[in-house]
C-alpha cells in the first residue's frame, strides 16, 4: 500500500488532520492574537484556569511570573516540533543511509554498520545525552544533536535487515545483471521498497524525539528560558506545583497528546505498510 | 551449551568495547569539559591547570588507552566532586535503584502480559481495543509528569502515601508505577502481537481439534512458543530500567543511580557521569546476555544458533 491510501484509511487520516492543525498552529504562533509568552505580570500570578476560578484573560491561567500559561504553550508548541522534526530528519538521512548501505553491500562495510548499531542501542539515552550535553554545553544544536544521535541506530537496525531480505529477492540480481549502476538500484528500486519502513519508523520517533527533549529540558539539560518548551514548562512549573496544579498539568498534557496522535498515526501506517500481524508491535 | 554461547560472549565484549569507546569519543574528543567546569570566568591559567591535574592535556590516543585500561581493571576512576571513587558512588546507590527497577519491572510484567494475553485472545473485541489504547497511552505519557501528577494527586492531595524519597515499601509504589508505565505498554504490545502470531499456527488448530480447552492450550501450547519475544524484551527493559531511570528518581528524589546522574551533572563532576555512562552500557549488555542464555533454556532450538 502506498503511502496516499495511509491517508484514506479514516483513523490515519483523522490523526493527520489533527497534526496538521498542532503544525498550523506552530507556524503561526506569532501572529496569533496571544500576549507575548514572555510578558510577566506579577500581580497576576498563579491566576488560575477558567472554569477554576480564572477568567477569560487567562484561558489556562498563568504561571508564577504572571505569564499567560496559552501562550506559552503555543509558543512551546514551536521549538517542540521543530526539535524533533529536525532531530528525526538528521536521524533518518543518516540512519537509513547507513542501514541500506550495510544490508546491500553486506561484508565488512554490514560487520562494522551492524557493530556501530548494537554499540548504539547498548549507550543508555539518557546518560549518553547528559554525558555530552555536560561537555557541549547547552544549545539546541546540540539537543538536536544529540537526539538524532540516540535515534539513527533504529534506523539502521531495521533498514539493515530488510534491505538484506529485499537484496534475495529475484529482481535485484537481474537489475545488476542488466547493467544498471548499483546507486540507480538503490535509489530507485532499493529505497521505494523500504520507503514505508522509514516512513512508519519516523513517524514513531517523532514521538520518543518529543519525549526524550522533555525529559532533557525537565532536567535542565535542554531548552532554556526565555526559549519555550514544553519540558522546560514543566522544569519551571515543578516547584510551583502545590499551588498550581495547571502549571504542571497543561504542558505534559500537551506532550502526551501530541505523542499520543503520532504514536497513533505511526501504529495506522505500520497496519497498511505490513499486513502480518507484527504490526501492533 | 558452553561453547555455543562463546561466540555470543565475544560478541557482546566487542558491543561493549564499540559502546565505550562512543562514549568517549563524545564525552571527551568532542569538547573541552573543562570549560564546562570552570565556566566562562576562569583563566587561561586555571583551565591549564585544572586540565594538567586531569589528565586531559595528554594526546587522546593515550587518554583513550589509559581510560580501556581502568575500565578493563574496573576502576571507574575518582569522583571530581566527592574525592572517592566512582565505582564505591555507584555501589552504594545500586540497591536503591535495584529495588526499584525490580518492582517497576515486576509490575510492568505482571500488568503488561496480562493485558497482552486478554488483547490477543479478544483480538477486534473490546476487550483488545481497551487494552491497545491503555498500552498506547501508557507508550506516551513522559514517565516524569506522571509522576509529578500522582504525587499531586494521591501524595499532596489524598494524602495516601508519601511523595518521595527512600524508606518503608510504602516509598516505593508511586516511583514504581511511575516507571512501570513505559515497559508495561512495550510488553503489553509485545505479547498481544506474538500470542496473536501463535495462535494463527497450525499446531494451535490441531490441538483444538483434538478437544483440548483453552486454558491448556494457552498453557501448554501457546505460553511456551509466544514467551521467546517477550522475555527478550522484559531482559531490554531492565536494562534501560536499571540506568535510565533519571527523571523518575530525580522526581520522586529516589536515592539511586539516577539521582546519582542528576547531581553529577549539577555539579559538572564529569569523570562520575562517564563512569555513569559505562556502567550502563555494561548493565544493559550483560543482561542482555544473561537473557540470550535463558531464551536458550526456553526454546531449546534456539541453542544452535547462538
Amino acid at each position: 500500500m502506498s503511502a496516499a491510501s495511509t491517508a484514506r484509511t479514516l483513523p490515519g487520516r483523522l490523526y493527520i488532520y489533527i497534526l496538521s492543525v498542532v503544525v498550523v498552529i506552530a507556524v503561526i504562533a506569532p501572529i496569533l492574537p496571544l500576549p507575548d509568552p514572555n510578558l510577566q505580570d506579577l500581580r497576576a500570578r498563579f491566576t488560575p484556569p477558567v472554569g477554576f476560578d480564572g477568567t477569560w484573560e487567562h484561558v489556562l491561567g498563568t504561571d508564577h511570573l504572571g505569564r499567560d500559561m496559552l501562550a506559552r504553550l503555543v509558543a512551546g508548541t514551536r521549538l517542540t516540533l521543530l526539535i524533533a522534526a529536525t532531530a528525526v530528519l538528521v536521524a533518518g538521512v543518516v540512519g537509513a543511509t547507513l542501514g541500506v548501505l550495510a544490508g546491500y553491500r553486506g561484508g565488512w562495510l554490514d560487520l562494522v554498520i551492524g557493530r556501530l548499531v548494537d554499540a548504539q542501542l547498548a549507550l543508555p539515552f539518557i546518560l549518553l545525552a547528559i554525558a555530552i550535553i555536560a561537555v557541549q554545553g547547552r544549545s539546541l544544536g546540540v539537543l538536536v544533536g544529540v537526539l538524532a544521535l540516540v535515534s539513527w541506530a533504529h534506523y539502521g537496525r531495521l533498514l539493515r535487515a530488510e534491505t538484506k531480505s529485499l537484496r534475495e529477492r529475484p529482481f535485484i540480481p537481474r537489475l545488476r545483471a542488466s547493467g544498471l549502476p548499483e546507486w540507480r538500484i538503490i535509489t530507485r528500486h532499493v529505497l521505494p521498497n523500504v520507503g514505508g519502513t522509514i516512513l512508519v519508523i519516523a513517524t514513531l520517533q517523532v514521538g520518543t524525539m518529543i519525549l526524550g527533549e522533555s525529559s532533557l529540558s525537565f532536567l535542565g539539560l535542554g531548552v532554556v528560558t526565555p526559549d519555550v518548551s514544553w519540558g522546560a514548562m514543566l522544569a519551571e512549573g515543578r516547584q510551583y506545583l502545590a499551588d498550581s496544579w495547571w502549571v504542571v498539568a497543561f504542558p505534559g498534557l500537551a506532550i502526551t497528546g501530541l505523542v499520543l496522535t503520532v504514536n497513533l498515526l505511526g501504529d495506522a501506517m505500520r497496519k497498511a505498510y505490513d499486513p502480518r500481524k507484527r504490526t501492533y508491535r | 551449551m558452553i561453547r555455543s554461547l562463546l561466540p555470543r560472549l565475544a560478541g557482546a565484549v566487542v558491543t561493549l568495547l564499540l559502546a565505550v569507546t562512543i562514549a568517549f569519543l563524545l564525552a571527551r574528543a568532542s569538547g573541552d569539559p573543562v570549560r564546562q567546569m570552570l565556566g566562562d570566568m576562569a583563566s587561561q591559567g586555571q583551565i591549564e591547570a585544572v586540565r594538567a591535574d586531569l589528565g586531559l592535556d595528554r594526546p587522546l590516543v593515550v587518554q583513550y588507552f589509559d581510560y580501556l585500561g581502568n575500565i578493563v581493571r574496573g576502576d571507574l576512576g575518582t569522583s571530581l566532586r566527592y574525592h572517592t571513587s566512582n565505582w564505591d558512588l555507584i555501589a552504594s546507590r545500586l540497591a536503591a535503584s535495584f529495588q526499584l527497577a525490580a518492582a517497576a519491572i515486576i509490575i510492568g510484567v505482571v500488568a503488561g502480559v496480562t493485558l497482552g494475553t486478554l488483547a490477543a485472545m479478544f483480538e477486534g473485541k473490546r476487550v483488545d481495543r481497551v487494552a491497545v489504547s491503555l498500552a498506547l497511552l501508557g507508550q506516551s505519557v513522559p514517565p516524569f509528569w506522571l509522576g509529578i501528577m500522582l504525587i499531586v494527586v494521591v501524595a499532596v492531595g489524598l494524602r495516601w502515601l508519601p511523595a518521595g524519597q527512600a524508606g518503608s515499601w510504602s516509598h516505593l509504589i508511586l516511583p514504581a508505577i511511575t516507571l512501570s508505565t513505559l515497559p508495561m505498554a512495550r510488553i503489553a504490545r509485545m505479547t498481544r502481537s506474538s500470542i496473536t502470531e501463535v495462535l494463527e499456527e497450525p499446531y494451535v488448530a490441531s490441538a483444538r481439534a483434538r478437544g483440548f480447552g483453552t486454558r491448556r492450550v494457552m498453557a501448554r501450547h501457546v505460553a511456551r512458543n509466544a514467551a521467546i519475544p517477550v522475555i527478550t524484551l522484559v531482559g531490554l527493559q531492565t536494562g534501560v530500567l536499571l540506568s535510565g531511570a533519571v527523571t523518575v528518581e530525580f522526581v520522586f528524589a529516589w536515592p539511586g543511580l539516577g539521582t546519582l546522574t542528576t547531581q553529577a551533572v549539577a555539579f559538572r563532576d564529569f569523570t562520575l557521569i562517564q563512569a555513569l555512562v559505562v556502567f550502563g552500557a555494561v548493565t544493559f549488555v550483560l543482561v542482555n546476555l544473561v537473557v540470550d542464555i535463558v531464551n536458550s533454556v526456553v526454546d531449546p532450538r534456539i541453542r544452535g544458533t547462538l
